[in-house]
Formats: C-alpha cells, structure tokens, sequence
C-alpha cells in the first residue's frame, strides 16, 4: 500500500527540468556569446527608444561616433585607454578569482594606491627629476595595493575569514581615507584637489593616458604566462580546484593564498598610479568610479582567460564610452544612461552564460502527448471564430496571392543589370520579408472586403498568450486523471 | 539650544534614521540565512525607493487637483508599489542565481548598477506638484507627543515605519530562530544538498526568501525617499550608501534581527554624528570610518574565536545545483 501512496504523490512534476549541456562545440558557444552582445546592444537602443521615443538610429550612430570617430584620433585612444583600464582591473582580479578567492575589493585596492601616488606625486621636492617623482610614485603605490589586498588574505588564510565582505569593508575604509586625504590636502578656498604639477606623464596622441595601453599590453603578457606555464598558476589553479587536494599534494594553502594577493595587490598598486599620474591627473575620493566593481563582473563573464577578459574588457569600454556619448546627444544624464546600459549588458551576457552550459528539457511521455494533442485540437476549435473551411480556403487563396507578390519582387531584382546592386537589392529582400508579408496581407484583405474584426483579434492574441498556462495547465489535469486511474484500479 | 535639547533631538533623528537600515538589514538577513549574498540590496532599496515615488505619483494623479488627498491612502499606495517593486527586485536576483545558475556577487553587482541608474533616472524626471504631502503624513504615528517631554520627543515622535520595522525584525527574529519554516530556511542556507536530500524544496525556499527580503529592504528605500527633506526629492545623496551599510550591520549583527536593531542604532548614530560635532576634519571622518571598522572588527573576532552561533550561513555566496553534488 505504502508504495502507491508515494507513486501517487509524484504524480505530477513541473514539466521542465534543467540539465547540464556536455560537450558544446566552441562555435555554438560563440554563436550563444555574439547573440547574447548584439541582443544587449539591441536592448540598450530599445530602451534608450522607450525613454525619448524615436531615437533608436540616433543612439547607434551617436553610440558609433562615440567609440570609433576615425576623423578624430582621440576618442579611439581614450576608447583604448579605458579598455586597457578595465582590462588591468580584471587581469589583476583572475589569479585570485581562479584561487576561488572572492575579493570584491578591487575599488579600495585601487583607491589607495592612488591616494599614494597622489600624495607622493603632489609633495615631492620640486627639484628631483620628473622620473624619479614617476619611480617613486608608482612604488608607494604598489606597496599600498598590497598592503590593502594582503589583509584580507592573511585573515583567509589563518583564520577563514570572509574575504568577499572583509575585501568589501576595506572599500569604504579606503574611500574614506580618500575623502580625509582630499579634504586635509586642499588649501583652505579652493573647493577640489587641483591637477598635479609634477610626477605628470605627458601628453601622447592627445591624451596623457596613451601609455595606459602599453602597460596593459605588458600585464596583459604577464598574467597569461603567470596563469598559464608558471608552478605558481599551476598551484592557484589546485587551490581553486580543491584546497584538500592541494594539501595532500604538499602545497602550503596560506603560502599560495598570501602570495596570489601580493601578485594582486602590486598590479592594483600600478592601475591606481597609471590613473593619477596618467590619465587623469588629479585626486578625488570617486575617482576609481566603479570600475572596480565593473573589472570584477568582467573578469568572472571571460570565465578567467586572458583572451576573453581582453574582449569583455573591450565590450564594456564600447558600452560605457558609447552609451555616455549617445546620452549627451539626446539630453539625458549620461552617468545614469550609461549605467542602465551597463547593467543590461552585464545582466543579458549572464543569462548568455546559462545557456551556454545548461539545458531546458521537458519531461516527454507517450501518453501525455497522445492526451496534449487530443486536448489542443479541442482547444483549437474553441478559439476560432469562423468555420474550418472558410480559414483554410483564405489561407490557400491568400498564399497564392502572396507568391505573385513576391515573384514580381523577384522579377524586378533580377532585371538589375549591376551584380553588386543585384546583390543589395536581394539583401533588403530578405531583410523586408516580415514587412512584406503584413503588407500582403493588408492588400488581400481590402481586396476581399475581409474587414477587421476585434474579437478575432483578441482571440488570436488570447490563444497565444495563453499558450503556456495551457500547456502546464494540461499537464496538471493529465496528472489528475491518471490519479483517478490509479485509484480505480487499486480499488 | 542647551546639551540637553540637542541630544534629545539628536537621539530621535538617529532612531529615524535607523529605520532605513533596520529594514535594508532585515531584508538582507532573510536573504543571507536562505544562502543569497545578496549584493543587489543597494539596487533594490532604489527600486523600492522608485516604488514609492512612484505610487505617490499615481496617486496624486487619480485624484482630481482640486481634491483633498486622503492622508491613510496616500501613504499606503506607495508602501505597496515599493514592496512590489522591492519583491521584482528579489525576484530577479533570485531568478539569475537559483534558475539560471548565475554567481551572487556578479548577479548582485549588475543589479546595483541597474537599479541606481534606472530609479535615479525615473525620480528625477517625475514632476513635483503635491509630492511633499505623503513625507508630512508620515511624519508622527501618534498625536501630542510633545506631552510627554523628552521621552515622547525620542520615541514617540517616530514615525508608523519605525515601529513596522522593529516590528519586522522581531516577528523575523521569531520566525527564523523558534518555527519551522525559519529552520528549514537555516538549513538551507546552511547545508543546501543534505537539506534538499531532507526533502525540503530548496529552490522554493530561496526564491521566496529573496523575494521577501527584498520588499523589505524596499520599503526602507521608499521611507528614505518620501521622508527625506518631506518629499522634495534630490538624488544627491545617494541611497547605495544606505544599501551597502545595511551589509555591514548584517555582518556586524551576527546574522541576528534583534541584534541588528540596535546595531541599525549605533550605525544610525555614527552616520549623522559628524553634522551634529563641530570639529576637524580627522574627527569627522573618523566618525564616518567607525561603522566599517566595527564591522571589520567583528567579522575578524567571530572568524577568530569560530563560534558556531555566530558564523555566516555555511553555504553563503554558493549556488545550489542538484547535479553537482
């Protein structure tokens, strides 16, 4: 008896489950990737249509002229300079990340190695060399980077703290020293930090920040072999596998953790010292402004390989640079726009992820099926309004009327003597296919005197719609019936 | 003003402010017992905020302009849109990490930057007639409290949200340490594969517990935002900061709603002491610096001493998988 009661109870499940997908070819996971980006992009326009309506082609172009101006060779540097940037803050993040170390803190480890080099750059004797304010700026930076990443590594790996809040904590501690800094540091009148004077890069291809993109370039090199050939990524990639593992094969866990976070710390130390010294020349406590936060989301989408980090990088730079222009053109606030536009992005490239490593499947059965299509012809016939017949005969006679439509486009294209305009002229054939065919439809029907009926409409809309309710409600009753079947025979 | 009448209001403004922490971090709390490290409550306390303007705004809308606004209603329809624009909130975080398999922290991140840009974007493109009513109706639960001096001033000068908040947090506390569902939603959070083998629906749990969490934390961006200077909205100052001190006192209350009320208090406290202290810069930005300093403090002692009873949720920030077991 007992047994029956438990087959009874799992009568019904919900229809779909998800699976993992095994073996994925890399073009089909491409393919997933290149729609998921042009879908966030498509996104990105269509909201900017829904906030002021009828800028959908204003927004690429403007988005286009904002990255890629080629009249104007700045805004492909500074397009450049933020890649590199971005790029910098998720290289620095991968080796702990693949550790399986969280550390979110990439904003404070930045902000107080630029508060250093700030410090260093502004109060250093004005007689020393350019250079030697740079060295010394870019040291104390790098020192602080470490000392910001090392504490949290330290309390992991002696007492497993935390490090996702601990390394979250030490952002704001940092902002507000970075705040303290600013204010403590500006003569009592003026309102902001001033640009530096000394221990300055100078301007490059017109913009200070063009030696940002060697040093990506450089690290970019660095962290591949790092992650790549050396023991010491072979280690972090153990550690990250399995910490047990790791110990049994004689690694020294707190050893690795500790020294993943000083090589961390140092490349954090060098990003805070390229955005003073370099890009932007000055100090204030938001001058990092996310980005930290942006590198983490980066580093985690190009699943820590260097190659995809480097083009995520690249994405995100379009995205914000383009999104910002795009907002100035149609008189929004563009810090906000952009932000909108990066949360898409980031959001709809995750979603990209789960279908690239998991399946929806439904639960099929022989039965149910037989059941399901008894149960939609009935439905069908519920939902339409007119007789059988006469749909059939309009889909017959409207399908012949369009096939002349469309061979008398095709004629027309084929008595174009130009190949290459041949050639356009069948690519916006198939582009205007769906807009053809309403267009078809519209003149069938005023031919015909088929005039327009609401309730059709509705009902057409309604069967749609309703679509998956039906389904799932189809299969709770196929669930029910069974019960009862179950219950007769048992009796 | 004497030292006895300015501590006296600095006591009350601290426990007004308090209420937007208590409700970020009761919401938070929820979240992290089922498991969510949920780093989107930043963003969903401005979806909640956006919730609250936003019904306010339909409100008015409704009612003709030469109409008095009715004071119950007015304060009752945008509590409700923040709970249900909170709830989305959860509901898409809970939809990215549980369905779809996504990492909390990314998950939570992008949702911050949504939910600012979106709901700073919206609040301050809403037109601001009549818009201060539903900050002055909310103002002070009971009437004549000025009768009962000091003690009326500190506590009963709150407003209703104040009280609902507490109020929360205790039927949470309740809730999560003496019932049922609370130890389900520990063990879950604790050990989500042996507490689905128990037959307990994880997925359930955790998307439910997201979902609440997050109109609770709503409704804490929706008071800031009504109230805050009676309902002239500027987005200067920004709700995030809210959000993401909510954080610490989760981690500084040791994942405890009663504790946390007194540490939404002592929080409260530090935020507005440095605009109550003259004195210099050091002083005030050492004031600002406490609160994450104390939290650093005890998430190190706890981690140091590894008491069971106050560690985070064993399996806090992991997405649950069944076939990765």
């Amino acid at each position: 008896m007992e047994k029956v009661a438990v087959k009874e109870k799992r009568n019904f499940r919900f229809p779909l489950y998800v699976t993992k997908k095994i073996g994925l070819p890399a073009w089909k996971y491409w393919l997933i990737r290149i729609v998921g980006i042009l879908g966030a992009f498509l996104l990105a326009g269509i909201v900017c249509t829904v906030l002021k309506p009828g800028t959908f082609g204003l927004f690429f172009s403007e988005l286009f002229r904002g990255c890629f101006d080629f009249t104007d060779i700045t805004t492909i540097i500074e397009l450049l300079v933020l890649t590199s940037l971005l790029l910098l803050i998720a290289l620095a993040l991968t080796p702990a990340f693949k550790m399986k170390f969280w550390n979110i803190g990439a904003e404070g480890q930045i902000l107080i190695s630029c508060l250093v080099s700030a410090g260093i750059a502004k109060f250093a004797p004005s007689d020393l060399p350019n250079i030697v304010i740079l060295i010394m700026a870019c040291g104390g930076a790098m020192v602080a980077g470490i000392v910001w990443s090392v504490i949290p590594a330290i309390f992991k790996a002696f007492f497993n703290t935390n490090e996702t809040l601990f390394s979250l904590m030490m952002n704001y501690i940092a902002t507000v020293l970075g705040g303290l800094a600013v204010s403590v540091w500006i003569k009592s009148g003026s309102q902001s930090f001033g640009l530096l004077k000394q221990g300055i890069f100078s301007e490059i291809m017109g913009s200070t920040g063009t030696l940002t993109i060697v040093f990506a370039v450089l690290v970019f090199i660095l962290v591949f072999f790092y992650i790549k050939k050396s023991i010491h990524g072979y280690e972090v990639t153990v550690v990250g596998e399995s910490v047990n593992t790791a110990r049994y094969v004689g690694i020294n866990v707190k050893k690795v953790i500790i020294r993943t976070m000083i090589f961390t710390g140092a490349i954090m130390g060098l990003i805070g010292f390229l955005i003073v010294c370099a890009i932007n020349q000055t100090f204030n406590d938001s001058i990092v402004g996310g980005k930290g936060f942006t590198g983490v989301l980066i580093a985690w989408l190009g699943h820590f390989e260097p190659g995809e980090i480097a083009l995520f990088s690249f994405l995100a730079a379009v995205m914000e640079q383009g999104t910002t222009t795009a907002a100035s053109a149609i008189s929004m606030s563009s810090f906000l726009f952009s932000s909108i536009c990066t949360g898409i992005f980031f959001f709809v490239i995750i979603a990209c992820e789960f279908f690239s490593s998991y399946q929806i499947k439904a639960h099929h059965n022989k039965e149910f099926m037989n059941y399901y299509g008894e149960q939609k012809a009935l439905r069908r016939e519920k939902y339409s309004v007119q007789d059988q017949e006469v749909k059939a005969q309009y889909r017959k006679d409207f399908a012949a009327f369009f096939t002349t439509v469309k061979n008398a486009k095709k004629e027309k294209i084929k008595a174009e003597s130009n190949a290459f305009k041949r050639f356009m002229k069948k690519v916006g054939y198939a582009l205007s296919y769906p807009f053809m065919w309403i267009k078809a439809r519209r003149t069938f029907n005023k031919q015909n005197n088929r005039r327009f009926s609401f309730p059709r409409l509705m009902k057409n809309i309604g069967y749609g719609i309703t679509y998956p309710v039906f389904w799932i409600a189809s299969h709770i009753r196929f669930a029910k019936q069974n019960k009862k079947a179950m219950k007769g025979e048992n009796v | 003003m004497n030292f006895f009448e300015v501590s006296v209001s600095f006591l009350s403004l601290a426990i007004k402010f308090s209420t937007v922490f208590l409700f970020g971090a009761t919401g938070e709390i929820i979240n992290q017992k089922s498991g969510h490290l949920n780093m989107g409550t930043p963003g969903i306390m401005y979806f909640g905020a956006l919730g609250g303007v936003l019904g306010e705004r339909i409100y008015i809308m409704c009612t003709p302009a030469t109409a008095p606004l009715n004071p119950f209603l007015i304060v009752l329809i945008p509590v409700l849109f923040a709970v249900i624009f909170g709830a989305f909130g959860g509901l898409i975080f809970s939809f990215f990490t549980v369905t779809l398999h996504c990492n909390q922290n990314v998950t939570g991140l992008t949702l911050t930057t949504l939910g600012v840009g979106v709901s700073c974007l919206f609040i301050s493109g809403m037109p601001m007639d009549r818009m201060a009513e539903a900050g002055l109706q909310m103002q002070s639960a009971f009437p004549d409290y000025q009768k009962l001096g000091w003690f009326g001033e500190i506590f009963l000068s709150q407003s209703w949200f104040t009280y609902l908040g507490i109020a929360i947090a205790i039927a949470t506390a309740i809730i999560i340490s003496k019932t049922k569902v609370g130890l389900n939603l520990r063990a879950v959070g604790e050990n989500a594969a042996a507490a689905d083998s128990a037959g307990i629906n994880v997925n359930a749990y955790r998307y439910i517990a997201t979902i609440i969490g997050g109109a609770i934390a709503g409704i804490g961006g929706a008071f800031y935002e009504l109230d805050k200077t009676k309902g002239m909205f500027n987005i200067a100052d920004g709700i995030d900061a809210f959000g993401w001190l909510a954080l610490c006192i989760v981690i500084f209350s040791m994942w405890k709603p009663l504790i946390a009320i007194f540490a939404s208090f002592g929080f409260a406290c530090l935020s507005i002491l440095p605009s109550f202290v003259t004195g210099n810069d050091y002083i005030t930005y050492g004031f600002k610096m406490l609160p994450y300093v104390a939290t650093l403090l005890v998430l190190i002692i706890t981690s140091v001493i590894n008491s069971k009873k106050a560690q985070a949720p064993a399996s806090l920030g992991v997405t649950y998988f069944r076939e990765d077991r």
